[in-house]
């Protein structure tokens, strides 16, 4: 479709169509990467999950469901359901931020674009843990974000938001909110602003234009941005480590806790498993929802 | 007398300090298929935008049905547009396109079900109306954007290119397609085409613009028969154009000096002794023939085959005059002159009906 502008060099028989075996090399270099680091792990977990451990040994070779039947217990059911609740937060606030963002982006001329999107772009060029840490000088009790309300007079009381689910959040939303931003730029940014025109033309007013026709049709790009803030929301163990202190254990955190903390490594796989197929659910729905054109789209 | 349902009073636009339309000033009737006509950039796309109610005119006034909508926005004006791309709203099904301006109305779904289907079966739909727009032809689409205005009874039904985005061989069962559904409408049509056969063929009249400027309003034979200028003649269809001058002035006679001949035409416009003038001869006007054919020349102008285009029932010549002037002729396959066999390089006699001619005072 638009391989001719060299657009799509990403795709990978589009450059290397006449080096057969640069391109076979690629592939089967890929492949092999995927399967030792990806599906072997995955197996081993999986596997994990259905044995026993020990006080000597993390994994002993004795099956078991116990695990998954141990999930099912109101502790972990609550870490279940507080991280699709925070997660889902997450996803709603990166979308209510990212929205505006990017529709204000897709409108600007060329170069304007490539500034903002360079601006978004510049803080993942460093370490994420030390971009955790420093939100911790934000809003800390004598951070900037207290010290600027204090000043607006705005609050009279400092606000405690460390270690709370609200400092959780603010950092989940920081460090997400580009994955909810790129889809919907990306999809945003093939929007045919004529519909608009049309649709005005017609007698639509603002708010009809926005849920009739750029929301129905800016779902793909919606849809994959709630996914990729979504999945990584409730499993960046190190954001409510950091911020949340103890007081917002994920599923990120739990998993973590099991292998590092407890050494209870066939409960952690058992965690690992039931989030992957929540993960697979949802990318099921995800692939429901859009056509295959769609999804081409926004690769 | 017919009625006025547009009429646009004196209209400029700036585009920062350029000028894009000048001084525009002309009516649309009732019912009328009007055609704005230029080549890109000539203003005619600004100008449909400007009766949409997307742009505001810098100065001058649009008045619809008399009343001033210059800077009414665009869905309070009884004013629809088929856009160039037709922009149907892919995520709909054509039924619900059709429906979309009725449902900002908020009509009664009842109503809205009638007046869609009712104009569904004007634009012969029916069996589509459930389909999306992606699963239709680009024919079917045009149709569907037209539906999509025409529900909506508006008094201008506004057209951007609307056959831009068909292939050639559709386009002219399209244009037929068009008029037709036009007078079944009764609806008003301005149309905007940089096609001049386009314009030609479908419309009542046309305006041909130039630069943001009307050259010449009128019906597509006063166009191509008699235009005001050399560039409206020269935009409508092809045209030899003789330069040269007034030698004698006699009441409405004038003589004049082609390819070292001397004529004598009769003139509608008043020229002066000396004056420069063009003297534009379309392809079709011209006959050659060759030195057989013929016994008195004295009117005829010597001329050699350059080059022969065959296209079936017309033959294109092209011609080069003994002073050196490049002649397009076309010539028609009819009982006067079947010989139509002409070779490169074949010498021939050109000349055409007197009273053909178009005498233009020359332009710079």
């Amino acid at each position: 479709m638009y391989g001719s502008n060299g657009r799509l060099v990403g795709r990978l028989y589009c450059p290397m169509k006449r080096d057969g075996f640069f391109r076979q090399c690629s592939i089967v270099i890929i492949f092999a990467w995927l399967l030792f680091f990806a599906l072997l792990p995955f197996i081993l977990v999986l596997a994990g999950s259905f044995l026993t451990g020990s006080e000597h040994e993390f994994l002993s070779w004795h099956f078991t469901l116990q695990n998954y039947a141990d999930l099912f217990q109101l502790l972990y059911l609550r870490i279940f359901l507080r991280s699709f609740y925070l997660a889902g937060i997450t996803a709603i606030i990166c979308l209510i931020l990212a929205y505006p963002f990017a529709y204000i982006m897709s409108r600007f001329s060329e170069s304007a674009r490539l500034f903002w999107m360079l601006i978004l772009i510049i803080p993942f060029w460093t370490n994420s843990l030390m971009r955790i840490y420093s939100i911790i000088i934000v809003i800390r009790v004598k951070g900037w974000l207290n010290g600027f309300l204090l000043w607006a007079g705005l609050i009279h009381q400092p606000l405690h938001l460390m270690y709370t689910q609200t400092a959780s959040l603010i950092g989940l939303v920081y460090t997400l909110l580009p994955f909810m931003i790129l889809p919907l730029y990306a999809n945003l940014e093939k929007f045919n602003w004529t519909l608009l025109d049309a649709a005005r033309d017609l007698g639509a007013k603002q708010l009809r234009r926005l849920f009739k026709i750029v929301i129905p049709l800016t779902l793909p790009g919606i849809i994959a941005g709630m996914l990729l803030v979504l999945l990584p929301a409730m499993t960046i163990f190190y954001v409510p480590d950091i911020l949340g202190g103890a007081k917002s254990l994920l599923l990120g955190n739990l998993i973590k806790n099991q292998f590092i903390e407890a050494y209870n490594w066939p409960l952690g796989c058992a965690v690992s498993v039931m989030l992957t197929i929540v993960m697979v659910l949802m990318i099921a729905f995800y692939w429901k929802m859009t056509t295959p054109k769609e999804r081409r789209e926004l690769m | 007398m017919k009625k006025t349902v547009l009429a646009l009073r004196c209209i400029d636009k700036w585009f920062h300090d350029q000028q894009v339309l000048d001084h525009i000033d002309f009516d649309v009737n009732e019912g009328e298929f009007l055609t704005l006509l230029g080549p890109s950039g000539c203003g005619k796309s600004t100008l449909l935008r400007l009766i949409a109610g997307f742009d505001v005119p810098t100065s001058g006034q649009i008045l619809i049905n008399g009343k001033d909508v210059s800077r009414v926005p665009p869905n309070h004006r009884h004013v629809n547009m088929v856009f160039q791309n037709y922009a149907l709203f892919p995520h709909m099904t054509v039924f619900e396109n059709i429906a979309f301006g009725l449902r900002c109305q908020r009509l009664p779904s009842a109503d809205i079900q009638d007046r869609v289907d009712r104009v569904l079966q004007m634009v012969k739909l029916e069996n589509l109306k459930a389909r999306k727009p992606h699963q239709l032809s680009g024919g079917q689409q045009q149709r569907v954007a037209i539906a999509r205005a025409a529900v909506n009874e508006p008094l201008v039904l506004l057209l951007d290119e609307p056959m831009s985005a068909l292939d050639h061989a559709l386009r002219k069962n399209m244009q037929l397609e068009l008029k037709t559904l036009q007078r079944r409408l009764g609806l008003t049509f301005v149309m905007v085409t940089h096609n001049q056969e386009e314009a030609l063929s479908m419309s009542d009249r046309v305006v041909v613009m130039s630069h943001g400027k009307v050259e010449q309003i009128g019906p597509p034979r006063v166009i191509y028969e008699h235009p005001n200028n050399l560039y409206v003649a020269q935009f409508i269809g092809e045209t030899n154009v003789f330069e040269t001058e007034v030698l004698a002035v006699d009441g409405n006679n004038v003589t004049v000096n082609i390819e070292d001949h001397q004529f004598v035409f009769k003139t509608r416009v008043a020229l002066e002794l000396h004056q420069k003038i063009s003297v534009l001869l379309r392809p079709e006007d011209l006959r050659s023939w060759d030195n057989s054919e013929v016994d008195d020349t004295k009117d005829m102008i010597s001329a050699v085959v350059e080059q022969v285009v065959y296209k079936g029932s017309i033959v294109d010549l092209v011609l080069r005059t003994d002073k050196g002037t490049k002649l397009s002729a076309t010539q028609f396959f009819d009982e006067d002159d079947e010989n139509l066999d002409f070779r490169l390089g074949e010498h021939v006699w050109v000349e055409w009906p007197f009273g053909w001619e178009i005498i233009l005072p020359h332009e710079a």
